[in-house]
């Protein structure tokens, strides 16, 4: 009966262990891995000048795989790499922070890039985050 | 269309009127916002770099940060602080809307290093508190570099740790600022 008890603790314990070991190594969510809602720029923007609610519930939580012009590149202050996607609103844009540093896109290029939906700001326009050209 | 076209011109001639107002602009959409939080037990440390901010040379400053683009090492700490303790799904974002108090000791015009104090709305959580903190502006060329260093309690922002937690989250963060701005031509 002892060992019983004493082989069920252990198992519960290696079965704990792994999971628990398992959780805190568990790796970052990939956007590759994810499907993604099809959308072009000016149709995003769009809907969130509509009704910046409605977009941003529509779109919580979920990956974008967005395609429009670049309007420009910039390096942000790690060396990651930001591309604005053209939205037709001569403020807001489709501001990309790209995973990968090697980015290597001009201005004026028509591209598709998928990233996960981060936040909609009246100032900038709307996040994309952990972004892969496609 | 043309309604499209009408609501292009009146959004451009309001962005000339708001810089004619507030008089020369400075913004980014890739500051940078760290966190730190120190414990006996553990160290955790996030980082933002989608922080966008304005700066006024009339002294007026926004900072809005999204929640969901603090980066950590761990996806399971980013998984928490998201679903648990900032609860980004309801508040998206962090938010600071405030005036640098002493505008008359800094030249906008001039390279250099200004020490300033900055007071205003700090929204957390959906919490405001007003908040006053002390900061530094780097001026060179048409880039401004705005740095500040503080600490958030989070019991102040409503911000609820479990007890299991208790002992590897601390009870204040280190909040650090590092913003490099550019002017708005």
């Amino acid at each position: 009966m002892i060992k019983k008890l004493l082989l069920f603790i252990i198992i519960v314990a290696a079965v704990g262990g792994t999971v628990a070991i398992y959780l805190w190594n568990k790796p970052h969510k990939k956007v590759e891995d994810t499907s993604a809602i099809p959308i072009t720029a000016n149709a995003l923007c769009k809907a969130f000048s509509d009704n910046k609610t409605n977009a941003g519930t529509l779109y919580l939580n979920k990956a974008l795989e967005v395609t429009g012009e670049v309007m420009d590149v910039n390096t942000n202050q790690d060396g990651g790499k930001m591309i604005l996607l053209k939205t037709g609103d001569p403020i807001l844009a489709i501001q990309c922070t790209c995973r990968e540093r090697n980015i290597n896109v001009g201005k004026g290029k028509i591209v598709t890039i998928k990233g996960f939906y981060s936040d909609f700001s009246d100032i900038t326009g709307v996040l994309l985050t952990d972004c892969v050209l496609k | 269309m043309k309604v499209m076209k009408k609501n292009v011109i009146i959004t451009v001639l309001l962005t000339c009127c708001i810089s004619v107002a507030f008089g020369q602009k400075y913004l980014t959409r890739t500051g940078q916002i760290t966190f730190f939080s120190s414990t006996p037990l553990e160290n955790i440390e996030a980082r933002n770099n989608e922080v966008a901010a304005i700066v006024s040379q009339q002294g007026d400053i926004v900072f809005q940060a999204p929640i969901k683009s603090f980066k950590f090492q761990k996806e399971l700490m980013q998984e928490h602080f998201n679903e648990e303790y900032m609860e980004s799904d309801k508040y998206p974002k962090a938010d600071f809307k405030g005036k640098i108090d002493n505008l008359s000791s800094v030249n906008f015009s001039k390279d250099g290093n200004y020490n300033v104090k900055v007071t205003g709305k700090l929204t957390i959580h959906g919490v405001t508190k007003d908040v006053s903190e002390p900061g530094t502006i780097i001026i060179k060329g048409n880039d401004i570099t705005v740095n500040s260093k503080f600490s958030v309690a989070t019991v102040d922002y409503n911000i609820k740790i479990p007890a299991l937690m208790a002992g590897k989250i601390a009870k204040s963060i280190e909040v650090t600022v590092n913003c490099i701005l550019s002017a708005v031509k």
